[in-house]
């Protein structure tokens, strides 16, 4: 799926705008997600799907499968925030089913649905501005906004190297992996476990290896102990977006305002 | 069968007597080796895998240092001292033979700029420098796509295209066409021979018997961590028992050129490309049955 991710960063329609602006517009939707209604929580996903699949042509299943993923931990910790276990149903339960051979019920009450339901709102808001930013401005752009922003040089560094490594890591594993598969593999899970348990040594000395190699080529081209990445360059984004933006924060704010005095 | 490498005046490197063995090694990867570069010219090195050829190069951009023995450059012994070393390092570039070891940024035209930023130069040139040598190498197309996607050949060309930015004086080349296709080992040896044809010297360490044959006007073997031979490719190739006898084989052409009758080759220079072979071979067959 990275691979999917960085290939579609790089392809997108929004691949030549401003990734400072991107940011920013970005972090600003995903401030107003945290501290908006439920309700304009819903509109800022809907609206920045709208700026990914519809301006920027994501695909819609590569961006669906993402965020499905994203909300899947979300499915997984919602049995702890909608189940409730006493001695004996709430009364505002809206569903219970009592424990057999105890004196225990479970129970879902109306409090722990909307507690769900307003977390699932601002788990949605919030990933689709990550999401706007993962699949429209590629890595290395993003470490020039960081180092704009003023990111201490070493974390870039590792930034870097880690994003190169992942590639390297993932190729090198896929290799062991099919290597593995043509030679037979082993069958049952204790013996699969043990093959990933070899494996994972195997790579964390191939990966060894590799740091050797890529410090003697770092040596080779000069480095002088700090990679000077490239600097940023500004693009320009086109009124239009400028303009939409602008126009929705103002229109999402009036909307809590009217909200918060209308209640 | 060793040619004195002392009939060539000029030279980019000596290998003076050079030991080096890598920890937790019983032999040394390099026994004494003695060799030189010639200035100017494009040089094969030949030799089995361990023969020391990589560390020859490791040798020769200061990356391991002799246990004993000395590489000299412009007349005087290397200095590891840490501007030294970045001197040499811009005037002798290397290109491993794995390019994922030294593709350190994200894209072909980042990675490019990547030693001229080290090396302090203001980004306009930068940027200039990086068009020219992308355009060199047929880079350009997509010289914005992140380097994971980028093949093999491609890969290589941009390690190539890395070094060759930095305008080195002698330029090492570690087994560059291994694992490509014909296409990009024609598109590779190409962007080699603009670089030749501006006055940079390129040593190139292959296996590729055929190719070191076409491509090298000077050729070094290689064996056990000493120099074998050193000589022009004519040279080094009529010794046919003597490479057999350390297990390498005669180019194609070589070998066939060699298996005719001395009668049609005597006093003729050997082809060392296949057009230039076909070409002779009909000339010469014209005149014997004439």
């Amino acid at each position: 799926m990275i691979r999917r991710i960085d290939a579609i960063s790089y392809t997108n329609a929004f691949r030549h705008l401003s990734p400072m602006w991107k940011s920013a517009f970005a972090a600003v939707m995903f401030i107003l997600s945290y501290m908006l209604h439920p309700v304009l929580q819903l509109a800022i996903s809907l609206w920045m799907i709208l700026w990914c699949i519809g301006y920027a042509r994501i695909p819609l299943r590569a961006y669906g499968l993402l965020l499905g993923s994203a909300l899947l931990f979300y499915c997984i910790s919602l049995p702890a925030l909608l189940i409730e276990i006493g001695q004996q149903a709430a009364p505002e339960a809206v569903m219970s089913v009592h424990l057999p051979l105890s004196s225990l019920s479970l129970y879902i009450t109306t409090a722990g649905i909307l507690r769900g339901s307003l977390l699932l709102a601002r788990v949605a808001a919030c990933m689709t501005c990550f999401l706007f930013i993962i699949f429209t401005t590629p890595f290395a752009e993003l470490l020039q906004v960081l180092r704009k922003l003023r990111m201490p040089q070493i974390v870039l560094e590792l930034m870097l190297i880690m994003y190169r490594f992942l590639f390297l890591l993932g190729d090198t594993a896929h290799g062991m992996l099919l290597a593995r598969r043509l030679r037979g593999g082993r069958r049952g899970f204790m013996a699969r476990l043990k093959e990933f348990a070899g494996m994972a040594g195997g790579l964390l000395a191939k990966t060894i290896h590799r740091y050797h190699g890529l410090s003697q080529g770092l040596l080779t081209r000069g480095f002088t102990g700090e990679i000077s990445l490239p600097p940023y360059v500004a693009r320009p984004v086109p009124r239009r977006y400028i303009i939409e933006a602008y126009a929705g924060i103002t229109a999402l704010l009036l909307a809590q305002l009217w909200m918060m005095w209308s209640s | 069968m060793h040619k004195e490498y002392e009939e060539h005046k000029e030279h980019c490197l000596v290998f003076e007597e050079v030991v080096y063995r890598y920890p937790d090694t019983v032999l040394p990867a390099l026994q004494g080796l003695s060799v030189a570069i010639p200035k100017g010219y494009r040089t094969a090195v030949l030799g089995h895998n361990g023969s020391g050829k990589s560390t020859m190069f490791l040798q020769a951009v200061g990356i391991l240092r002799p246990q004993s023995g000395e590489v000299i450059r412009a007349g005087a012994e290397l200095s590891y001292a840490k501007k030294d070393l970045a001197d040499l390092r811009r005037s002798v570039g290397l290109v491993f033979q794995d390019p994922e070891q030294q593709l350190i940024l994200n894209t072909p035209l980042e990675d490019v700029s990547f030693g001229l930023r080290n090396a302090g130069m203001d980004e306009q040139t930068i940027k200039q420098r990086c068009h020219e040598v992308l355009e060199q190498l047929d880079l350009t197309s997509f010289s914005d796509k992140p380097i994971h996607q980028l093949s093999l050949g491609q890969k290589k060309r941009t390690a190539l295209a890395g070094v060759m930015a930095m305008k080195p004086e002698l330029l090492l080349l570690d087994e560059p066409t291994s694992y490509l296709d014909p296409l990009s080992e024609t598109l590779l040896l190409e962007g080699l021979e603009t670089i030749y044809q501006q006055g940079t010297t390129i040593v190139m360490a292959t296996h590729d018997m055929n190719l070191a044959y076409r491509w090298a006007d000077w050729v070094i073997v290689l064996e056990a961590g000493r120099c074998f031979a050193a000589g022009t490719p004519a040279d080094i190739f009529a010794e046919r028992e003597a490479l057999q006898a350390i297990g390498l084989e005669l180019p194609l052409l070589a070998d066939l050129w060699q298996s005719l009758p001395p009668r049609l080759t005597a006093g003729q220079t050997a082809p060392r490309n296949a057009g230039d072979f076909k070409d002779m071979l009909s000339l010469l067959l014209k005149e014997d049955m004439s």
